[in-house]
Parts: structure tokens; C-alpha cells; sequence
């Protein structure tokens, strides 16, 4: 027999006892008829309290309540034995980190008497420097990379194998999404999922994680999926052009940028994708195409291509070769890690 | 508690070595070390404790060991599963313990050892009084887990050290990190005229508390940073949840409360260790300064370098050959290339401790400008997910004409096919693959770690005056490691000079005998006195 029953049988067992007493007494309201009323009741609570199969503190509530409420006590005996909660384990799994909104007088304190984070990364304070790093590890954008990189170079042998172990652990983290990732868009081609693998791919050039070494080997398997979504969808190719191009860029590669963005410039209207041309323009120092950019749309569709040929000292156009030429920076916000790598 | 002998009756040995996880199960650095001196040392009589986390963790023995070992004992400190909420019968059990505990231990408890867990952790120095309130081991696992004496040293120690965690999360973990050590306190251990462990932490606490019952002396030896290792476990440990930690574009330099917990408490086990043992061995000048920046007393300190055995052939012996012409980039069209190529050796396990993912972009990158012939010696079955990232890479790079994973191999064969040897670890102390190598006359490229510098460029001033005998690199930095590759593949010459260097520093500092004759000498001193 079950668990539940074997409860169900003790409680039908006591609630039974429990009806008999009371109608015996109605029936025989003799003295005689008290002893085996109160029996029967004893009977009740006893059978109650051989319920081997809930906790003993519920137990003895179910049995404590048949005790002092007669009938009613059973009825509310059998709420106790049936009631199931939640038990520990299962509060245990699934709560989460404690989340405390930081107060206002926190935050003050922290930007006005905080280090910043470099100061912070040398602290001779081992567990200072850890919870840096960790912090840096939680939200990896650019800035976090590059700190984490910098701190590599530092003196101190602690600092560097810390920064060094959080790298690696972004990038294994990094090569399990994109994998993941990748192995989705294989699994089901889709122009979605495609996107979805590129994009993984590309965000390790965007924030500096893939080392010089890996960078070419990334960003090709980034291009191919990107032209496996373009491919998938091509009324809906040109949308790819601002990641493609920002890709480009970011491989150092302007005029790869370029001609992916002139031929939608004008017609997709995004801001971005124009502020992106002009980054682009000025890497590969095309400011004939600058102007072009600011015109209306349409003289500017009407005179996108070909490229009109370069004076003699300029670069050459889009589809030559252009390792020779020196990348100009442009994308970089003011930020930390813009002082801690110098100029560009 | 968990243990079991290998020996029923066994005499007492002169020398208890305490060895965590390691020998004779796990190979390694630390498991040849050990199994040198056992073997080396055949005059000495030893008995072995393996200290390890779970019964059943660990396969067969890796090593033979020798006939000198009187007996050889394991102790583990985690139990298997707790019942599940189903287990009734379990639970009865349990709940009659805790009714026991309750009843015969008020909220005062009378145990030495609960108070000296407490001192432990509020406590910033280690006397013998802490050490020998431990050795008393009158806390039982029921009184630590039920007993209101606990409880009430949990809710302060939560108080005054971790107010910013959840209650609930320090509770699990103080239980989760007082349970296995009150096992190994409860255990019985070897008897033993001295003991020797080779780490701090649960052997080295082990040790101490062995040393004190017995009132006979502990050396210690460190072979890395338990604090250290650990420190990097936990900072890395998905089990620990740390608060939230609020926007985080604004530095927040508060350390996570329940990391430093555990960190302080792994802390205070090398302190207890350091205070207990009578002499305390480091294997370089480096990790000395180390070791007392961790709370080592100074004037325990001594230095004996680990050493290997230097066939008296190889002495003044040339280098190896040549390659004909590595200083060309590598063609991978070319099946007959490799036999002009620099042969470049890893020799170690392919974990993430030794980074390999760098050593394979350092040699993505100079194959770009020279030949190279690269192997990677060793087991890779110990992080199956970490060696197929890493065999993916060398996929990824297109490397796998030049690149080749080839397993473990014998010592002896490993360097004679080999020009150079590459070592791109995050963290070693003393690796014994520099040694090797330079007993073969190679050159050796390591990172700044441990005591590589020393080992490379020379630790006093005769020994410097041998020359470098390798590069060091910067930690995680595959272009320094290719420069420096490509630097040794450009001049035959330079890898004679260094390879002969590093001959001569193995001969004259790191030979094995001249390790096991300061052992026999320190083994000697400690029993007699």
C-alpha cells in the first residue's frame, strides 16, 4: 500500500471511531455509554498517531487536534495529514542570489571614495584584486578585455595569472556559446541562427578577446555565416551590412567596409550604418566619399560605383590590396582602455 | 571518516609522509618527486597516508611502490549522498541523533575544538594552544551539524565575517567546510617517529595535529601554494553565489563575503601548518619570499631545489643536431618540411593550468615566419573538454600538419627528438620538465612563474655566471613565447649555448643526489632531535 493510502486508510479508520463515539452517545445518553464513547475516541487519536508516513511534528498536530475537537478535530486532522508544502531541498535548489539594490549613499561612496579599477587591479590586497577581476570577468565588453590584458603586463605575478585565468575563462566560455551556436545554425539552417553563430563569432573580435593569432581564423567563419544568412533571405541581405561592415572594420580592413556599405547607404537610412561609413571612409581615407555621404540620396545612388580613380599617392580602391596601409582608429569612445593602450 | 590500510600490523616507520591527492594515485610533478625520495632512500623506513575528497575518486596506483614502505593508508574526508527527503528510515535515524545531540549539549558546548574553529576564523595568529584544541577532536560531525553550540558559533562567525551573504548560504558552507575537516581530525593516523607532508591544507593540518598528539615533529614541504590553488579554485567556483554586485560600470572593490570565507579558511590551515612544523622546505628563493609573505615563520625556511638524475655520459656532452634550415615559414604543402623544421616540445599534462591554448597560438604564429615541428607530450585524458578545445584550435588554426598531439610518452625518449622545449604554465613552483630538458642540453622557453626565472638565468652568482639557459616569457602572451621561438629557431648557435648553460646548472645545482643527500641529512636531524 501507498503512502498516501495508508494515511487516507488511518484518517477513514479515526474519522469512523470518531463517528461511532458521538453517536453513541447521542443514541445511549447513559453514564454507562461514556467509557466505551471515550474509547472510541482514544481509538481515533491512537490510529492517528500510528501515521508512520508523514513527519512526526504533523503527526502529533493531527493527533493533538482529534484529541481536543471531538469530529471536528478529524476533519481538520485530515487537512494536516494531506497538506503538502514544499519541502527544504527544493526551496534550497531554486533560490537564487540575493539581490540588494544598491542605495543611493552606496553608489555616491563608491564613485567619489572608489579607486578606479586600475588602482584597483594593483591592490596588494589579494582579495581586492580577485573581486576585480571577477568583475571585470562578469560584464566582458571592451573595456573590461583590455584591462584584463593590461594586467597581464603587470609586475606582479599574482595579478597576471589572475587576469590570465579570467581570460581563459571567457574565452572557453566564448568558444562554448559559439559553438553552440554554430552547431544550431548547422543543425537548422535559418537565416536567424545564422546571424545568431556570426554574431557570437564577431563579438570576440569586438571586444578584443581573440588573440592576433585566432582574429583571421574567427572572422572568416563569422563572414561565412553571415553570407549563409544573407543567402538564406536575400530580399533581406542588405540589413546585414552594418554588422558585416563593423566586422570589416574591426579586422582593419576599411575597404572591405566600405564596399559592403555603399550599396545600401542611401537606401537603408540608418544612422548607424552612416556613422559607420564615415569610420570607415576615414580609415581607408576615402574622403572623396565623405562628401557623397552627406549628399542627397539621390545623387548618391545615382554616382555609388565605380570608384573614381585615386591620385597617385592616395590608396587604391576597394578589391586592392591595402595591407600597407596604416588603420586609423575611429570607433573608440573616450575610455580607459584608450589611455592604457596610448594613442592609436 | 574513511580509512583503510594496506597493511594490517605494520612496525612503526620512521617518516609518515601525508600526501593529498596525489601519490601514488595521480601522476605528476609532485608524485615523481615523492616517489624519488621514497625510492632514493631506501635506508628509511616510510609510511604513506593519501588523503583524497571521495572513496572510489581514484583509480589504480600509477607507481609501484617501493619495498621500503611499511604501509600505506587512505583517508577520505567527504562521505557519499545524504538520504534523500524519501528516505524515512534514514530520517527517523537521523532526527533521533540530533535528539541525542540536543539533549546532551546545551547552547554552551564544552568542546575545545568547536571553540578552536572559532578562533580559527576570528583569529589572526596560530598558537599552540589552537593546534592542540584541534588535536582534541572532541566535536563530533552530529554536534557540528545539530548542536546548538554550533549554531551559535555559525550565527556569530556569519555576523562578523560574511553579514553581506545570505544566512542561509554561509550556514550550508560553514557545514560544507567544518564536516571533512572534523573527519581527518577524528582520524587515526600512521604511527610514526616524524611526520612529513608535502602540502599545507588537509595533509598539512593532518600533520599537525599528528605531531602534536604524538609530540613528534612535522617538516613540511611545498611544492606550490595550497592557499593559492585554492584561491584560484574558488574565485572560478560556480558553487559559490556571491551577492548581487550592483551596476557594474562602478567599481566595487568589496571582496565576495563567502569566497573570502573559504579563503580565509584554507589561509588559516598553512598558518596552522607553518606554526607546527619544525622545518619547512621551499624549493627556490622566489617561493621562499612567497611562503613567508603567506605567514611562513623565517627562520623555519630552508631551500632544497628538486633535482634529477644526470647520467655522467651527458656531462660536457654536445647538443643535439641541427635542424638544416628551420628560419623559413613552414610549408604545410611540403611533405618532407618537417625533417628541416625545429623540433618544439610541451611536455606536460594538457590541462588549463598549463595553458596550452597559448603554446599552440606561439606556435601558430612563428610558423609564420619559421619552420617548426611541434609535439605535445602528455596525458590528455585528465580535462577531456579543456584537450579538445585545445585540438580544435590547432583544427581551427590549420595547424594540424605541424602541431600533433602525441600522448605520454617515457622520460627517456621524450627529449632526445626533441630541439626545444616550451612551457607555458599559469602557475608552477619548481617544474621538473626544465630539469629534464637541461639535463639534455635544450634550450627551455617558460614563462615567468615559480622559480623558472632562477632556474633559467641562475639563482646565486656562480650561478648566474653559466649563462641563460632559456627564455622567459610573460604569462598568456603567445607573441612573447613566439618571439622567443623564433629568436632560438633563427640560430642554431644561441641553442648550443643555452642547452650547454643549462647542462652545466642541472650538473652543478639540481642534481638528484645532491636532493636526496639534503633529505637524508634533514630526515637525520629531525629524528634525532
Amino acid at each position: 500500500m501507498r503512502a498516501d493510502q495508508q494515511s487516507l486508510a488511518a484518517v477513514a479508520t479515526a474519522g469512523a471511531s470518531e463517528v461511532a463515539a458521538v453517536l453513541l452517545l447521542a443514541v445511549q445518553p447513559h453514564a454507562w455509554a461514556v467509557l466505551p464513547s471515550g474509547l472510541l475516541h482514544v481509538v481515533a487519536v491512537a490510529s492517528l498517531l500510528r501515521l508512520r508516513e508523514v513527519a512526526p511534528t504533523r503527526r502529533q498536530l493531527a493527533a493533538a487536534m482529534a484529541f481536543c475537537l471531538p469530529l471536528i478535530g478529524i476533519a481538520m486532522a485530515a487537512l494536516v495529514v494531506g497538506l503538502r508544502g514544499r519541502s527544504g531541498d527544493e526551496l534550497l535548489a531554486g533560490h537564487g542570489p540575493v539581490r540588494r539594490a544598491a542605495s543611493g549613499a552606496e553608489l555616491t561612496r563608491r564613485l567619489t571614495a572608489g579607486a578606479p579599477t586600475c588602482q584597483i587591479l594593483l591592490s596588494a590586497d589579494a582579495e581586492t584584486r580577485r573581486s576585480a577581476i571577477a568583475a571585470l570577468q562578469r560584464d566582458p565588453d571592451a573595456r573590461a578585455i583590455a584591462l584584463l590584458r593590461w594586467s597581464l603586463a603587470q609586475p606582479g605575478p599574482d595579478l597576471a595569472l589572475d587576469a590570465a585565468l579570467a581570460l581563459e575563462e571567457l574565452s572557453v566560455r566564448h568558444a562554448e556559446r559559439s559553438a553552440q551556436a554554430c552547431a544550431e545554425a548547422d543543425r537548422r539552417p535559418a537565416r536567424d541562427s545564422a546571424i545568431a553563430a556570426a554574431e557570437e563569432l564577431a563579438s570576440a573580435i569586438h571586444n578584443g578577446l581573440a588573440d592576433p593569432a585566432l582574429r583571421p581564423a574567427i572572422a572568416a567563419r563569422a563572414r561565412d555565416y553571415y553570407r549563409r544568412a544573407a543567402e538564406l533571405d536575400e530580399h533581406r541581405a542588405p540589413e546585414l551590412a552594418l554588422s558585416r561592415a563593423r566586422l570589416e572594420l574591426a579586422m582593419l580592413d576599411p575597404e572591405a567596409a566600405l564596399a559592403l556599405i555603399e550599396p545600401v547607404l542611401h537606401t537603408a537610412g540608418d544612422p548607424q550604418l552612416r556613422e559607420l561609413h564615415r569610420d570607415a571612409a576615414h580609415a581607408a581615407r576615402r574622403f572623396d566619399l565623405l562628401a557623397r555621404a552627406d549628399a542627397s540620396p539621390a545623387v548618391a545612388v545615382a554616382d555609388r560605383a565605380p570608384c573614381p580613380a585615386p591620385p597617385a599617392h592616395d590608396p587604391p580602391c576597394a578589391g586592392e590590396p591595402s595591407v600597407a596601409r596604416p588603420a586609423v582608429v575611429v570607433t573608440w569612445h573616450a575610455s580607459e582602455s584608450e589611455w592604457l593602450h596610448g594613442s592609436a | 571518516m574513511d580509512r583503510r590500510s594496506a597493511t594490517a600490523i605494520a612496525p612503526r616507520a620512521q617518516v609518515c609522509l601525508l600526501l593529498e591527492g596525489t601519490y601514488p594515485y595521480v601522476a605528476g610533478g609532485v608524485s615523481s618527486w615523492v616517489h624519488r625520495i621514497v625510492s632514493d632512500l631506501p635506508e628509511v623506513s616510510f609510511a604513506l597516508l593519501h588523503i583524497g575528497a571521495v572513496r572510489g575518486s581514484y583509480g589504480a596506483p600509477r607507481y609501484t611502490v617501493p619495498a621500503n614502505v611499511t604501509e600505506l593508508s587512505e583517508l577520505y574526508c567527504q562521505t557519499g549522498p545524504s538520504p534523500g527527503p524519501a528516505d524515512l528510515a534514514a530520517r527517523r535515524e537521523l532526527e533521533r541523533r540530533i535528539h541525542r545531540v540536543r539533549r546532551h549539549r546545551g547552547p554552551v558546548s564544552a568542546s575545545r575544538t568547536l571553540a578552536a574553529l572559532r578562533r580559527m576564523h576570528l583569529g589572526e595568529g596560530v598558537d599552540d594552544a589552537l593546534v592542540s584544541d584541534l588535536a582534541r577532536a572532541d566535536l563530533s560531525i552530529a554536534e557540528l551539524l545539530h548542536s546548538d553550540a554550533a549554531f551559535a558559533v555559525i550565527t556569530e562567525l556569519y555576523e562578523r565575517l560574511a553579514p553581506d551573504a545570505a544566512f542561509l548560504d554561509f550556514f550550508w558552507h560553514f557545514r560544507a567546510m567544518h564536516a571533512p575537516l572534523l573527519r581527518l581530525l577524528a582520524a587515526p593516523v600512521p604511527d610514526a617517529d616524524s611526520y612529513h607532508t608535502v602540502s599545507t591544507g588537509y595533509a598539512g593540518l593532518v600533520g599537525a595535529v599528528a605531531s602534536v598528539r604524538t609530540n613528534r615533529p612535522l617538516l613540511l614541504t611545498e611544492h606550490g601554494f595550497y592557499t593559492r590553488e585554492r584561491d584560484i579554485e574558488l574565485s572560478r567556483a560556480a558553487w559559490i553565489r556571491d551577492p548581487d554586485p550592483g551596476d557594474p560600470r562602478i567599481p566595487n572593490p568589496r571582496p565576495s563575503p563567502l569566497r573570502r570565507f573559504w579563503s580565509r579558511g584554507f589561509a588559516a590551515l598553512s598558518r596552522i601548518a607553518y606554526h607546527q612544523a619544525q622545518s619547512i622546505v621551499s624549493l627556490g628563493d622566489n617561493l621562499r619570499q612567497q611562503q613567508m609573505s603567506y605567514g611562513a615563520p623565517a627562520d623555519k625556511l630552508l631551500v632544497i631545489p628538486n633535482g634529477v638524475a644526470v647520467p655522467a655520459s651527458a656531462v660536457g656532452a654536445t647538443g643535439k643536431r641541427a635542424p638544416a634550415d628551420p628560419a623559413e615559414p613552414a610549408d604545410p604543402a611540403d611533405p618532407g618540411d618537417r625533417s628541416r623544421a625545429l623540433r618544439v616540445g610541451f611536455v606536460g599534462r594538457v590541462v588549463p593550468i598549463k595553458d596550452v591554448a597559448t603554446f599552440i597560438k606561439a606556435c601558430d604564429l612563428a610558423l609564420r615566419s619559421v619552420n617548426l615541428d611541434v609535439h605535445i607530450i602528455g596525458p590528455d585524458d585528465e580535462d577531456p573538454a579543456y584537450a579538445r578545445r585545445c585540438k580544435a584550435l590547432v583544427a581551427m588554426l590549420a595547424r594540424e600538419s605541424h602541431i600533433r598531439f602525441v600522448g605520454p610518452k617515457p622520460a627517456a625518449q621524450i627529449y632526445a627528438e626533441l630541439d626545444v622545449v616550451v612551457l607555458t604554465s599559469f602557475s608552477e613552483s619548481q617544474p621538473l620538465v626544465i630539469l629534464e630538458a637541461g639535463a639534455a642540453g635544450l634550450p627551455v622557453i617558460a614563462t615567468d612563474v615559480g622559480v623558472c626565472r632562477e632556474m633559467l638565468e641562475g639563482r646565486t652568482g656562480d650561478d648566474r655566471a653559466l649563462g641563460p639557459s632559456g627564455r622567459v616569457t610573460r604569462v598568456a602572451d603567445p607573441e612573447d613565447t613566439a618571439a622567443a621561438l623564433t629568436e632560438l629557431a633563427g640560430s642554431p648557435r644561441l641553442r648550443a649555448e643555452l642547452g650547454e648553460a643549462g647542462r652545466a646548472r642541472v650538473h652543478a645545482y639540481y642534481r638528484s643526489n645532491q636532493m636526496i643527500d639534503r633529505y637524508r641529512a634533514l630526515y637525520r636531524a629531525t629524528l634525532e632531535a
